[in-house]
């Protein structure tokens, strides 16, 4: 029904038609049965005349009736007012048939019953108002009882009707006809839809006219476009109705869209500030006015679970966010109270609907007492309350109350109210994440602080603390202060073997040394015990020192059974350990290197010493032994001896004094020759009168300290030898660098010598040995009156 | 005075090959051995090289080598004319009165240990106490030996990384050098300093170069 339109008129069309289609076969069966009827009275008659004369009467009535009852009809099919239509097609009917009166009962039936209970005069047309029916019968019904039943049954509800002059009717029809000036009279039935309604009635009252039976079915003709004509009214009132309705409904759900469009809006709306607000509080109370404005209603609540330890019911709500209609006092104002106690609310009824349900609410009648009582006392008419749920976990309560007017709320209210309680849960949530976000970084940022004054300290006493096992100290006291630990040890890992020993122990702001533990071993003993026993001390923690893949010793923190520590402490005593590590390794590299460089240095002044005095002792020792054991037989050859004894001792003294020369160096000014050869002409110059020049080519850089050693002690010696025994002017001394090469050349203008001569200078030899030592190229050019030319040329100089 | 001539030294000579870097000493030394009758030095060596070579080009009787020699020193030196001729006389001539020295030199196969300062009548005695076939050595020398020979011996490793620590290396340039890593270096210095009897590696060194284990 309801997808048809209102305006289509295409099935009444049809029903018209089927209407008028039976009207017409109506109409010609009738004829057709009269004709025949007239034929067989023809044949039985013999009178023809006096026959034809009653046919042409008849057929004359019966053509009037015939176009009576198609002008009613047409009248019922067209005019729109079915009132009206009925009316005007009775008195079209009467005044063609010559009838006094025509009137249309309605059965009035009381169901089961197939028979009616009343018969309303709803229609009728008489020729004169003191023919009224309903004014003569003085009612405008008849009584079921004024009809008989079987009556009823055989001419009605399956008959065709019954009609007659007045004696022919039987009493209590009889009577009644009577009092209303009936002397004949003619019922149909009239159907609608099949169905028995009503009976259309055909009263003679000026005279007893028997009517023919065509005309009869003429009637019948009539009766049925009267049912039809009801049936279409009817349908069309249906139609009308479902119109109507369907408007209304439609309107109805216009007014529920625009409300649910309405309600989505505020929805939305309290959404979106819930979900962008940064103050969590202004977005609550702006989400619960917007909430509150949309859905109307005059108080919004939020209240908050307060749990009491692990039961999932908590043991207060508390009113944290509050909304009310301008005129209305906010609930905590009109309680007087900021929370409800658990008790108030019934621990079932908080469970039932709110830690496992969704939600309750309606008038005031279905809560329970003593919640009834108090929103009673506050004039609320209506409330709704949902749980709010953060993070999957009943968190609290949004309510909505009515207070002008007990409103019920519809499923969509309630899908919005909740929606909106999953916002709130979810801003909550947010706010929640967001605050242990911003306390996790306060308190990271607080504990990197506390980090960072530690290691500055730490540094710091490394700084001040050139003693490491001090620092040690420091570093243990200050990772028991960070654990506040009461214990902690370093332990040193040997070298050889795998043997880890206790090597400092922090104990309650004292450190002891492994003798000192060992020495009091006892009484440690005995106070960590007493102090043990009631935290229970364990060795929680061990952190080792490492560098690369070895260990050099550990850090065991000591710590009572169930003290807790933050990652960052945790951390913190990562980094002072590494910087324990850094410390311990740095200060074995010093010692390491001090090592080296002490034996660097007695190396050299070893070998200083070996070919100085050693050799030099040596050479004068064997000499003398020589002029001692020829003394007595060849005073000659003695002599010899001893003069050379003599020279020796003198060249060693020499090389003596410039070995101590050297020595007074800094063991670093030996990786700088061009200063060292600088400063030696600087000294030599001081009690020499002769010019010794030196020249430096390519930019200067370190040497090995061996190597540097021992090019200034070549040119020491060439300087030296060509001072004494080669009677030089000037001495010129060219040091050259290049990345690939460094060459010494001393040069002199003194009287030169025969390089083949066996008389040449123990120097010589020196030098040569010396070079030969720190695998460089010794090269000379001397020839007698030549002056001498030393060259010593150092290949890849950098290279250790 | 003259030493009386004995028939025995007339009979032979010994043919003497010395071997001293200090070109002094070896003029002394070579001055008094000419002048015993019994004596003549045939050849002359500035350094181990040349020692070798004229000891193959003389086949002296004796040979006196300096131990503190460039290029080739005169443990390496024995070893080198021991391995070809097996018989060979040779005396140790040193400054230096190092265990190790003494030691290593007489497992090479000399067959005495001269100290430079030995007074000239005792070198020539022993020159001819080693030329009769014998071996000498002193009471003092004997005692170091017995020193020497009472402690353990380092490997080769350790004794290359005690070389090493005797230059000054750290342990780090130890390891580069040898290609082994730091810890073994550790190990070996440990190892060195028990057996050298040092509390540190100063010391090891110390104690190395007095007994000649090393040598600068």
């Amino acid at each position: 029904m309801y997808s048809q339109e209102p305006n289509e008129s295409k099935p009444f069309d049809q029903v018209e038609t089927t209407f008028q289609k039976v009207a017409v076969n109506r109409t010609f069966a009738g004829l057709e049965r009269d004709r025949s009827q007239l034929e067989y009275e023809e044949a039985s008659v013999p009178q023809a005349a006096e026959l034809e004369a009653c046919n042409r009467v008849m057929l004359q009535r019966r053509d009037q009736l015939l176009e009576a009852t198609a002008r009613a009809t047409n009248v019922l099919l067209t005019l729109e007012n079915f009132d009206e239509a009925v009316n005007t097609a009775l008195k079209i009917i009467g005044e063609e048939t010559g009838c006094d009166r025509i009137s249309i009962l309605e059965n009035i039936f009381a169901p089961p019953s197939q028979f009616p209970i009343l018969y309303n005069f709803i229609y009728e047309w008489s020729i004169s108002d003191f023919l009224r029916l309903t004014d003569r019968l003085e009612s405008k019904c008849l009584p079921a009882e004024a009809i008989k039943r079987e009556f009823l049954e055989q001419y009605f509800l399956k008959g065709e009707g019954f009609g007659g002059l007045l004696e022919e009717w039987e009493d209590p029809l009889r009577s009644s006809f009577a009092a209303a000036c009936v002397q004949s009279a003619y019922s149909v039935p009239i159907r609608v839809n099949g169905q028995w309604w009503g009976i259309l009635c055909f009263d003679y009252c000026r005279a007893p006219i028997q009517v023919s039976p065509a005309e009869v079915a003429v009637v019948r003709t009539l009766a049925d476009c009267i049912g039809s004509a009801i049936q279409r009214n009817r349908i069309r009132q249906e139609r009308e109705q479902v119109i109507q309705q369907r408007t209304a409904d439609l309107e109805e759900y216009n007014r529920i869209l625009l409300k649910r469009d309405q309600l989505l809006e505020a929805t939305a709306r309290a959404t979106n500030v819930l979900l962008t607000l940064e103050n969590i509080e202004e977005a609550i109370n702006t989400a619960l006015k917007i909430i509150g404005e949309g859905i109307g209603c005059d108080l919004v609540i939020v209240l908050e679970n307060i749990f009491e330890s692990s039961s999932p019911l908590p043991k207060c709500c508390n009113f944290i966010y509050e909304w009310a209609a301008p005129g209305f006092l906010s609930l905590t104002a009109n309680f007087g109270l900021t929370s409800l106690p658990a008790e108030v609310l019934g621990f079932a009824f908080l469970e039932q609907y709110f830690l496992e349900g969704e939600g309750f609410g309606g008038l005031l009648d279905v809560w329970d007492e003593p919640l009834q009582g108090l929103l009673a006392s506050v004039q609320v008419k209506s409330a709704y309350s949902v749980p709010i749920r953060v993070n999957g976990q009943w968190w609290g309560l949004l309510c909505l109350d009515y207070c002008r007017a007990p409103i019920q709320v519809n499923a969509a209210e309630i899908a919005v109210l909740m929606t909106i309680a999953d916002c709130i849960g979810s801003a909550i949530q947010r706010d929640r994440t967001h605050k242990i976000i911003l306390q996790a970084e306060q308190l990271r940022v607080a504990e990197l602080v506390k980090a960072n004054t530690a290691l500055k300290h730490s540094l710091d006493i490394l700084a001040a603390e050139p003693d490491l096992d001090c620092f040690i100290g420091h570093t243990l006291q200050l990772i028991a202060q960070q654990f506040d630990a009461p214990m902690v040890e370093y332990w040193h890992h040997l070298e050889q073997g795998e043997q880890a020993h206790v090597y400092l122990r922090y104990w309650q702001g004292q450190i002891f040394k492994a003798n000192e533990i060992q020495q009091f071993s006892k009484q440690l003993a005995r106070e960590v015990a007493q102090v043990s026993a009631p935290q229970g001390l364990i060795p929680f923690l061990d952190i080792p020192l490492s560098i690369g893949d070895a260990t050099i010793g550990a850090l065991s923190i000591y710590l009572p059974k169930y003290q807790t520590f933050s990652g960052q402490t945790l951390e913190l005593a990562h980094a002072l350990t590494q910087q324990l590590t850094l410390a311990i390794e740095l200060s074995r590299l010093a010692e390491e290197a001090q090592q080296s460089a002490l034996l660097q240095e007695r190396t050299r002044m070893a070998r200083e010493i070996h070919d100085t005095l050693a050799q030099t002792f040596g050479g004068i020792l064997m000499q003398l032994q020589a002029a001692t054991y020829f003394t007595n037989t060849q005073a000659e050859q003695a002599h010899t001896h001893l003069l050379t004894a003599q020279n020796l001792a003198r060249e060693g003294l020499a090389e003596a004094r410039r070995s101590i020369w050297t020595l007074y160096l800094e063991a670093t000014e030996y990786e700088d020759p061009a200063r060292t050869i600088a400063k030696f002409i600087d000294y030599t110059s001081s009690y020499q009168s002769i010019s010794i020049r030196l020249t430096i080519d390519g930019v200067p850089y370190r040497l090995h300290p061996d190597l540097g050693l021992n090019l200034l002690r070549i040119a020491q010696e060439a300087i030296t030898n060509a001072l004494r025994h080669a009677n030089a002017q000037t001495i010129q001394i060219y040091l050259s660098y290049s990345l690939q090469h460094i060459r010494l050349t001393i040069c002199d203008d003194g009287c030169g010598f025969e390089p083949q001569s066996p008389t040449r200078g123990f120097g010589l030899l020196g030098m040569q040995q010396r070079a030969d030592r720190i695998g460089a190229n010794w090269h000379l050019v001397s020839q007698a009156g030549q002056g001498t030319t030393i060259t010593i040329t150092i290949t890849n100089p950098t290279t250790p | 005075m003259v030493d009386p001539i004995t028939p025995s030294q007339l009979s032979k000579t010994i043919r003497i090959l010395v071997a001293d870097d200090h070109p002094i000493v070896r003029q002394g030394l070579v001055a008094i051995l000419n002048a015993q009758p019994d004596m003549n030095v045939v050849a002359e060596a500035d350094n181990g090289r040349q020692a070798i070579e004229q000891f193959q080009a003389y086949e002296p009787d004796i040979a006196i080598l300096d131990l503190q020699m460039p290029e080739v020193s005169g443990l390496e030196a024995i070893k080198a004319i021991r391995a070809v001729f097996p018989n060979a006389a040779i005396i140790m001539f040193s400054i230096y009165e190092t265990d190790e020295d003494i030691y290593q030199g007489l497992r090479a196969g000399a067959r005495a240990y001269l100290l430079k300062d030995t007074p000239c009548l005792e070198i020539l005695e022993i020159i001819r106490t080693v030329s009769e076939g014998q071996r000498y050595v002193s009471t003092e020398i004997g005692t170091k030996l017995v020193a020497r020979m009472e402690r353990s011996n380092l490997s080769d490793r350790e004794y290359e990384v005690l070389s090493l620590m005797a230059q000054g290396k750290s342990n780090k340039a130890i390891a580069k050098q040898l290609n082994i890593a730091e810890n073994t270096v550790k190990f070996h210095v440990a190892n060195i300093m028990l057996k050298l009897g040092a509390s540190d590696r100063t010391h090891a060194v110390v104690n190395a170069l007095h007994q000649g284990i090393i040598k600068l």
